[in-house]
């Protein structure tokens, strides 16, 4: 490794990030200028524009556009409602009763759509109101949302673990998939731990549990929304299907669900599709670009000089993943999950398999940790898009928000220090 | 022309989209209703995702909905905006032109030369990576305009 080269990495990137260049270009210029001072121009650029294409030639990340395709449907599809409809006849009447909902509606939103943003966005969007009217401060309404949204990164199906899964060469995504179950649910329940304790103190009303006959009618309006978890999720893990071949059973299943409640025409498609194509592009750009600079990164062996120096510190795996999950909670702060991702994985992964640690369990702690900076400024989309629908400035959320993060924190803490609660559940299935 | 190249674009990206999912289930049609697993699936979506995934960056490029970073505060911005929206697209235009035209026309060429196709449908790859320096001339393209466009702004300004 040639410190300069790392130099003009670094500071090229941090310099066009600055000044406001699109994340994705700033990636593909730092990885352009640090190639420039080691390579000739046209083996560089010709490298480059190879890493970029050859990294899209994907039949896995095909997925990647499905499930956010499934997850536009389904936002004009009617089954936000539903979902909310349901978990409000389940924990409505609790303490902190409509806080409860509007964890649990995200949690399931996020998961069948996989998107944190789609799920602050159309949850928040209808729960925000819902929560004023019963005098919820709105802050606090926003701050549960913000968080709770991201959740759907950790339950699966998850875009995300698909591409941690591609950037750790091919970590099985049916056992990433079955492993967010556990964590997820875990920062949910913390989540709810705080939002009741807060509810009982300002003494929030509560609903009326509804009648027997009213609970089997929203639960089987909800059915068929949570029955698209069991096909893709249950399909997958029991090998029936791929994740691509699942999140194309998905678009087709959200379709006819959305055909059926009368929420979704033919005339409709085209936008539909031409969105998911805007939402796809800037994922796939990022990754695009995040690969040729991971390849950049290899060729400079900068994984292996970070490793060393990593492990010359300690050995100890308590120490390294503390080093490690405050490494990536900054990058968080700073970076977008997909690059973050994308560049960190080939650096961090074979330092914890070196030190015994399942690259299963390793992903799930990194998926994790950056979900945390999803909610802060300055790249926090969940928490663009939860101020937004909830129409309160940043400043506002931030307080409230405090404490959800503190849960956060431990419950990543729980997670990276106990492998079981991560890796019992794929072992049942032996995945 | 900017509208009109907008308007063929979206339905190019739509069109690839539709064929990407209806070649994703037709694989599962056919394995589990045909028993007669087809074969030409697998290729037919990842070629189309490396088309909508550059294409579509191109558009995105021209809707500028790519995510940017602020960093430095608004009112530091707001002084100087023609000169930092500059800065942006002549940035993305360095990169377009440099990675994705120049490296993009040499790798379809070099795959031509050392005639490398692709595994079951046997396309030349240089044809599949022609998206390359296309989404490069398109991006090239809208960073100038936009270019343009802050120029407008800041002479009426003026």
């Amino acid at each position: 490794m040639n410190s300069v080269e790392v130099l003009i990495l670094v500071l090229s990137f941090l310099v066009f990030l600055s000044l406001r260049v699109p994340i994705a270009y700033a990636i593909g210029l730092a990885a352009l200028f640090t190639l420039i001072s080691a390579m000739p121009f046209l083996p560089s650029v010709t490298t480059l524009a190879q890493r970029m294409a050859t990294s899209l030639d994907s039949f896995t990340l095909s997925a990647i556009p499905f499930f956010i395709l499934a997850g536009q449907i389904m936002n004009q599809g009617g089954i936000a409602k539903r979902l909310i409809a349901f978990a409000k006849a389940v924990v409505g009447p609790l303490p902190g009763g409509l806080a409860f909902v509007n964890i649990i509606s995200c949690m399931l939103f996020g998961a069948i759509s996989g998107s944190a943003v789609a799920a602050a966005s159309a949850i928040g969007g209808i729960m925000t109101p819902v929560m004023e009217r019963d005098g919820y401060d709105k802050g606090f309404s926003a701050a549960v949302n913000i968080t709770s949204a991201t959740t759907g990164m950790i339950i699966p199906p998850s875009n995300i673990l698909i591409i941690y899964s591609l950037a750790s060469g091919g970590v099985s995504i049916a056992a990433l998939f079955v492993a967010g179950y556990v964590p997820g649910i875990l920062v949910g329940l913390a989540l709810m731990i705080v939002a009741a304790i807060y509810s009982i103190m300002k003494k929030y009303p509560t609903d009326k549990a509804v009648k027997f006959k009213e609970f089997i009618k929203r639960l089987v309006d909800a059915l068929p929304s949570l029955l698209l978890l069991v096909i893709v999720i249950g399909g997958i893990v029991a090998g029936i299907f791929t994740a691509t071949e699942a999140s194309a059973i998905a678009v087709i299943y959200t379709l006819i669900l959305g055909a059926i409640y009368k929420e979704i025409g033919w005339k409709d498609l085209s936008p539909i599709f031409l969105e998911t194509v805007k939402t796809s592009a800037i994922v796939l750009l990022l990754i695009a670009t995040s690969i040729a600079m991971s390849w950049v990164m290899s060729y400079e062996s900068i994984p292996q000089e970070i490793s060393s120096s990593l492990l010359a510190i300690s050995d100890n795996p308590i120490v390294i993943l503390i080093i490690i999950n405050l490494i990536l909670l900054f990058v968080g702060i700073f970076m977008d999950m997909t690059p973050a991702v994308l560049i960190f994985t080939p650096i961090f992964l074979p330092i914890v398999t070196n030190i015994g640690i399942d690259p299963v369990h390793f992903g799930i702690i990194m998926i994790l940790n950056l979900c945390i900076g999803l909610c802060t400024p300055p790249v926090g989309s969940v928490l663009f898009v939860g101020c937004s629908v909830a129409g309160l400035s940043i400043q506002k959320v931030i307080k409230p928000l405090m404490p959800l993060f503190i849960v956060m924190i431990l419950v990543l803490l729980l997670i990276t220090y106990v492998p079981e609660l991560t890796l019992w559940l794929p072992q049942q299935f032996g995945l | 022309m900017k509208t009109t190249l907008n308007k063929i674009l979206e339905k190019i990206v739509v069109a690839l989209m539709a064929i990407m999912l209806i070649s994703v289930v037709w694989q599962v049609f056919s394995r589990f209703i045909l028993r007669a697993p087809s074969t030409i699936t697998d290729e037919i979506s990842s070629f189309s995702l490396i088309w909508v995934g550059l294409l579509g960056a191109a558009y995105a490029t021209g809707q500028k909905l790519h995510l940017a970073i602020d960093l430095i505060p608004e009112t530091t911005v707001a002084k100087n905006r023609g000169l930092f929206e500059g800065i942006v697209h002549f940035s993305v235009f360095f990169f377009s032109f440099c990675v994705m035209i120049i490296g993009g026309i040499r790798l379809c060429w070099l795959s031509f030369v050392f005639e490398q196709t692709s595994a079951t449908l046997e396309i030349p790859m240089g044809f599949i990576y022609t998206v390359v320096p296309i989404s490069g001339l398109l991006i090239c393209y809208y960073s100038i305009t936009a270019f343009m466009e802050t120029r407008k702004m800041k002479n009426q300004n003026i």
